[in-house]
């Protein structure tokens, strides 16, 4: 069998894929300590962040339909009335219905 | 050459994919490895089935967990391809593997969970990147409705062309029978009787060796 010789710079490149592989499941890596199981539960606060996506919020979102075929019958009227594709025009119809939905609670 | 199937989230089907990649690659003749990183040892079961079996060709599958960086640079030097099943989060095995690795498959099923995974993966492939700059990454949608009325499938492809750092390749791995049939048997689906199921595992095999 041949011996391999390691170089320091190989060694230090181990140690630091060794590191990478133990930054894998931090939480479960660690043992959980000091949790008051009876302590209160506050909300979180998150700090504003300028980027929607950075706060957890999707850029895109998938649809299922499941058994609405009239809803999806209605999204391919409504786009041909407006003269839109299907994904803009759900888009647009769901801005409006949430707007409509937001307002009814001011 | 090492491949990578990972993911950030389970039941995408990597064991299905390496178990049945592995086959494929060993039916045209390559010396393929197969490294189960994967405490469930699903890839590890179902080569003991096959051995049982006495299918041909044989698939030789090494179970190890922790570093895997020097077993697959080693088992490199053997084999013409060594295909890497890890478990479907964040561990250690998929990140030393990254760091070896000359693919990485990323698969994912079109749903809103399993999509949300890639900001992880894409901030995993740029550490790794750092060891490994030749690292290629490329992303398969897994599990795809048979229905063809649905979209996800396309809603999926733009999504993932959020993550510049993820190749999406043509071959989609539909939800089938197929799949699941073979696994108790030891077998791939290119030695089942699904001739679809069959040609997406030739398609992925192209487009990973090509």
């Amino acid at each position: 069998m041949a011996i391999k010789k390691r170089s320091a710079s190989d060694r230090a490149r181990d140690e630091a894929i060794e590191a990478f592989g133990n930054g894998a499941e931090p939480l479960l890596a660690q043992p959980i300590v000091g949790i008051d199981r009876n302590a209160p539960v506050r909300p979180k606060v998150t700090p504003e962040l300028s980027d929607s996506r950075d706060k957890g919020n999707p850029r895109t979102m998938l649809l299922r339909f499941d058994e609405d075929r009239e809803l999806v019958d209605l999204l391919a009227v409504v786009a041909k009335l407006e003269g839109r594709k299907k994904h803009p025009m759900a888009l647009r119809a769901l801005r409006i219905g949430l707007e409509q939905v937001r307002d009814s609670y001011e | 050459m090492i491949i990578v199937v990972g993911s950030e989230k389970g039941g995408v089907g990597k064991s299905t994919v390496v178990t049945n990649l592995a086959v494929e690659l060993a039916k045209r003749g390559r010396r393929v490895a197969v490294v189960d990183g994967d405490r469930q040892r699903s890839t590890a079961r179902w080569a003991v089935d096959r051995e049982e079996a006495g299918h041909q060709p044989r698939i030789f599958v090494v179970e190890k967990l922790g570093s895997l960086h020097e077993t697959l640079r080693e088992l490199d030097e053997g084999y013409d391809v060594v295909l890497v099943d890890v478990a479907g989060k964040d561990s250690k095995e998929m990140r030393t593997a990254m760091t070896a690795a000359h693919q990485l498959l990323v698969l994912t099923q079109s749903s809103q969970f399993d999509l949300d995974t890639l900001v992880t993966v894409d901030k995993l492939i740029e550490t790794a990147r750092d060891f490994n700059p030749e690292l290629r990454v490329r992303g398969a949608l897994t599990r795809v409705s048979t229905n063809a009325f649905e979209s996800e499938s396309a809603d999926a492809r733009e999504y993932l062309s959020d993550y510049p750092s993820i190749e999406p390749l043509r071959t989609v791995l539909y939800e089938r029978k197929a799949y699941r049939d073979v696994v108790g048997e030891g077998l791939g689906v290119v030695e089942w009787k699904n001739p679809k199921a069959a040609r997406e595992i030739r398609g992925l095999v192209e487009e990973l060796m090509g």
